[in-house]
C-alpha cells in the first residue's frame, strides 16, 4: 500500500513540473513573439519603400522614355526597340536596377531579390515585347521561403492608349552557408 | 469515531489550505493592479500609434480598445504636449485634438498652404454634429463639414443634421442619420432657419451660425460667418473669451474639446490655443526653412534667369510672413490675424508662381 | 512506524506543493519583470520606427511622401543649431542621416557645397540608438543645366532614423 502512494506522489510531481516547463515555454514563444512584430513591419515598409524609390529615381537620361526607372521599364513593353542612352530600354533597364540594388546590397546585406513587370489588361505588343521582365534571382520566383513582397502599378500612354503595367519587388534573406 | 492521524490530516490540510489560498489572494491582487496599469499603458500606447499612423498616411480608422476600461484622460496642453491619465503622461508629438470615448474615430485633417501643410488628428467618439445655420451663406457650413471627419465605412459613427427651431433634422439621408458626404449632398437648399431650441443629447455638438453672436447664444457654440478677410468669430458657452478663426480646424479644436471644464480651464478653448501654438510653432520654422531654400537654391539660377527674382519675392514673402508670427498671441488679435492671412495668401501665389516658371515643383 | 511515515509522507508532498507554488509565483514575477524590460524595448522600437514614418511625410524635409527636397535639408543645415526647435516638434533624443547612393565619396550639404554634395545629417551624436533604414528620393533642385536652363532630378538614397537609448 506504502509503494502504491508513494507511485501516486511521484507522479503528482512529475505532473506539477511538467505544467511548469510548458509555462516557461509558453512565456519563451510570446516572449519571441513579440519582437518579430516591429521587424515584420520594418522589413516590409521597407521592401515598399525600396521599390517606390527605385521606380522614382531618374536614370540621367533626359529622353522621355527613359527619363525614370518606371519610364525605362515601361518603355521595355511599350516600344522595346527604343534606344535609351546606347542600349535597347530593357537591357539599359536591366543595367539601372541592379547598379541600384548593388548599392543598396551594401547599406543592407542579407537580401536576395526578384523584380517583375507584368502587362494589365493587355498580353503583348508589336513583334520584340517580352511577356513578363524579370530582373534579379529568378529563382525567387518558385522557392518556397520566407519572402516579402511589394507592388506598385505603373500608367503609360501610348498613341492616346492607356496601357497598366504590375511591378513586383520580392525581397528574401540569404541563406548563411 | 475518526482516529487522531485523521485528526491530524484534517487540521494539517486546513492549515496549509489557509496559508496557500491566502498567499495566492495577496499574489493575485498585487499582479492584478499591476495588470491593470500595465493594460492602461498599452492601450495608450496602441492608441498613439495609431493616431500616429493616421497624422502620417492620412488613412482614418477606428479604435476600440478604450471599450470596458476606465479611462481617465485628459489632454495637457501645457509643454510637451500629451495625454494625462493613471500611468502618468504620455508625449504627444504631433497635433492631436481628442476626446474620449469607449470607440474612437480617427481622421486627418489638412490645411494645404501650396508650399506647405499642417495637418493635425482629430478622434472623436460617436458624435453627432447639429448644424443650426441662422444665415443662408451655407458655402461657410460646407467649408466646416470638408473638414470633419468621414466616418462611412467605419465605425464609430459621426453624423451629421440641422436644427431648425423646434424641429431636430438629422435623418436626412433616406430616413438615416447622414454621413459627412451625404449631409454634403443636402446642403444645396440653403435657407435662414430659425434658433435651435431642442434640447441636445449628451453625444451631440449644436453649432450655431449667427451673424451676431450675443449672450443669448450662450449654448453649445456659436460661429459668425468669416467676414471679407476671412476671420470670423467663435462663442463658446463657459468661456469669456472672444476667440478668432481664421480656418476651419481652429473651429473643429474648439468643437473636439467641448465646453465641459478641465483641469486647464474651457476644454474646447484650451484644444483651440493648443492649436493656435502648434500651428504657430510649425508655420514660423516652415517659413524660416523656405526662405533659406530660396537664398540657396535662387543663387545657383543665372542673375538674369526670371528664377532669381521669383526666390527672391518668396524670400521677401516669407520674411514678413515671420514678423507676423513673432507675435506669440497673433491669434488673438484682429489685426494680427487679417494679416497673417493676407500674407499667407500672398505667399501661396509667389510660390505658385515659381512653379509656372518652371523654377520649382508645385 | 507505518504511521510515522505516512505523516512524513504527507508532510513531504504538502511541501512540495507549497514550494512549486512559490516557484510559480517568483517565476510569474520574473516574467512580468522581463515583460517590462522588453515592453521598453518594445516602445523604444516603436518610437523609432513611428519617428522614421513621420520624417519621410512632414512637409518640413519633402516634397511628397519619401521625397526629400534637398533644398529643405540644406536650409535646415544652414540654420545653425536647428535641433531644439526640431526636438520640440518631434520629441527629443533622436537623429536622422540622408546618404545619396550616387557611388561618390560622402560631402555634407553647406551653403558652399550645394548642390555638389549627398549627405545631410541632424541632431547626430555618439551614443547607442535604435534607428531603421529605408530607401528614400532625393529631389535635387539644382540637378543639372544645359543650354535651355537648370533642370530637377530625382536622386534614390537611405535615410537612418532613430532614436538614442540608455
Amino acid at each position: 500500500m506504502l509503494t502504491n502512494q508513494k507511485r501516486t506522489g511521484q507522479t503528482t510531481i512529475i505532473f506539477i513540473l511538467i505544467v511548469i516547463v510548458i509555462f516557461a515555454g509558453m512565456a519563451v514563444f510570446l516572449l519571441s513573439l513579440a519582437e518579430t512584430v516591429s521587424q515584420s513591419e520594418y522589413i516590409t515598409l521597407y521592401t515598399y519603400n525600396l521599390l517606390s524609390s527605385l521606380l522614382k529615381t531618374d536614370t540621367g537620361q533626359t529622353a522621355f522614355s527613359c527619363k525614370t526607372v518606371s519610364d525605362v521599364l515601361a518603355c521595355s513593353f511599350l516600344t522595346p526597340t527604343y534606344v535609351c542612352g546606347n542600349q535597347d530600354c530593357f537591357n539599359f533597364a536591366d543595367e539601372t536596377i541592379n547598379a541600384r540594388m548593388d548599392q543598396f546590397a551594401v547599406v543592407k546585406e542579407g537580401f536576395r531579390y526578384l523584380l517583375t513587370v507584368e502587362p494589365e489588361g493587355f498580353v503583348s505588343l508589336p513583334y520584340g515585347s517580352p511577356y513578363t521582365i524579370e530582373i534579379g534571382d529568378s529563382s525567387l520566383k518558385e522557392e518556397k521561403i520566407e519572402k516579402i513582397t511589394a507592388r506598385e502599378r505603373i500608367q503609360k500612354v501610348l498613341d492616346g492608349k492607356p496601357y497598366l503595367l504590375t511591378v513586383t519587388l520580392t525581397l528574401a534573406k540569404k541563406e548563411t552557408a | 469515531m475518526i482516529s487522531l492521524y485523521q485528526l491530524f490530516k484534517i487540521l494539517f490540510g486546513l492549515i496549509i489550505s489557509g496559508f496557500i489560498l491566502f498567499v495566492i489572494i495577496y499574489f493575485l491582487s498585487s499582479y492584478t493592479q499591476i495588470q491593470d496599469s500595465s493594460q492602461q499603458a498599452t492601450t495608450l500606447k496602441n492608441f498613439l500609434k495609431t493616431a500616429g499612423d493616421v497624422y502620417t498616411s492620412g488613412n482614418s480608422v477606428g479604435f476600440d480598445d478604450f471599450y470596458g476600461k476606465d479611462f481617465k484622460l485628459t489632454f495637457d496642453t501645457r509643454e510637451p504636449e500629451g495625454i494625462v491619465s493613471g500611468t502618468g503622461k504620455t508625449p504627444v508629438w504631433f497635433p492631436l485634438f481628442f476626446s474620449l470615448g469607449d470607440e474612437v474615430f480617427l481622421s486627418r485633417a489638412t490645411i494645404d498652404m501650396g508650399w506647405w501643410e499642417f495637418h493635425a488628428v482629430e478622434a472623436m467618439p460617436r458624435t453627432r454634429i447639429i448644424f443650426n445655420p441662422m444665415t443662408d451663406d451655407w458655402d461657410f457650413l460646407m467649408e466646416i463639414v470638408q473638414f470633419l471627419p468621414d466616418s462611412e465605412f467605419f465605425d464609430p459613427k459621426i453624423t451629421f443634421g440641422l436644427c431648425d427651431g423646434s424641429l431636430l433634422q438629422e435623418k436626412l439621408c433616406g430616413g438615416d442619420f447622414c454621413e459627412k458626404q451625404g449631409f454634403l449632398y443636402q446642403l444645396s437648399n440653403p435657407r435662414i432657419m430659425d434658433k435651435c431650441t431642442v434640447r441636445m443629447p449628451d453625444n451631440a455638438r449644436l453649432i450655431i451660425i449667427s451673424p451676431s453672436c450675443s449672450q443669448t447664444f450662450s449654448q453649445h457654440f456659436c460661429l459668425t460667418p468669416p467676414n471679407t478677410e476671412g476671420v470670423g468669430n467663435i462663442n463658446l458657452r463657459g468661456s469669456q473669451s472672444n476667440l478668432l478663426y481664421k480656418d476651419p480646424i481652429d473651429i473643429i479644436a474648439a468643437v473636439i474639446g467641448g465646453y465641459e471644464k478641465d483641469l486647464y480651464g474651457n476644454s474646447g478653448e484650451t484644444l483651440y490655443e493648443y492649436k493656435n501654438t502648434v500651428f504657430r510653432e510649425e508655420l514660423s520654422l516652415a517659413s524660416r526653412i523656405l526662405a533659406n531654400r530660396a537664398l540657396i537654391v535662387g543663387s545657383k539660377h543665372p542673375q538674369s534667369s526670371p528664377c532669381q527674382k521669383a526666390y527672391s519675392d518668396l524670400f521677401n514673402s516669407m520674411n514678413t510672413l515671420q514678423g507676423i508670427l513673432s507675435d506669440e498671441d497673433y491669434y488673438k488679435n484682429l489685426g494680427t490675424v487679417s494679416s497673417l492671412l493676407k500674407q499667407l495668401k500672398q505667399a501661396k501665389t509667389t510660390h505658385e508662381e515659381l512653379a509656372k516658371r518652371g523654377c520649382d515643383y508645385q | 512506524m507505518k504511521a510515522q511515515m505516512g505523516i512524513m509522507e504527507y508532510i513531504i508532498m504538502t511541501f512540495f506543493m507549497v514550494v512549486v507554488i512559490i516557484v510559480i509565483i517568483f517565476f510569474l514575477i520574473g516574467f512580468q519583470v522581463g515583460q517590462f524590460t522588453l515592453q521598453k524595448h518594445g516602445s523604444e522600437t516603436d518610437r523609432a520606427l513611428a519617428l522614421s514614418k513621420q520624417i519621410v511625410s512632414s512637409p518640413l524635409f519633402v516634397k511628397e511622401e519619401s521625397v526629400f527636397d534637398d533644398g529643405k535639408l540644406t536650409s535646415l543645415t544652414t540654420l545653425g543649431n536647428i535641433c531644439p526647435e526640431l526636438e520640440a516638434m518631434f520629441g527629443n533624443d533622436w537623429f536622422f542621416e540622408i546618404t545619396v547612393l550616387d557611388s561618390q565619396p560622402i560631402v555634407p550639404c553647406t551653403r558652399n557645397s550645394y548642390p555638389n554634395c549627398n549627405y545631410w545629417a541632424f541632431c547626430v551624436q555618439d551614443e547607442n540608438s535604435i534607428s531603421f533604414d529605408f530607401p528614400v528620393n532625393i529631389h535635387r533642385s539644382i540637378g543639372f543645366s544645359d543650354s535651355t536652363g537648370i533642370f530637377s532630378r530625382t536622386d534614390i538614397g537611405i535615410i537612418k532614423a532613430g532614436i538614442y537609448v540608455n
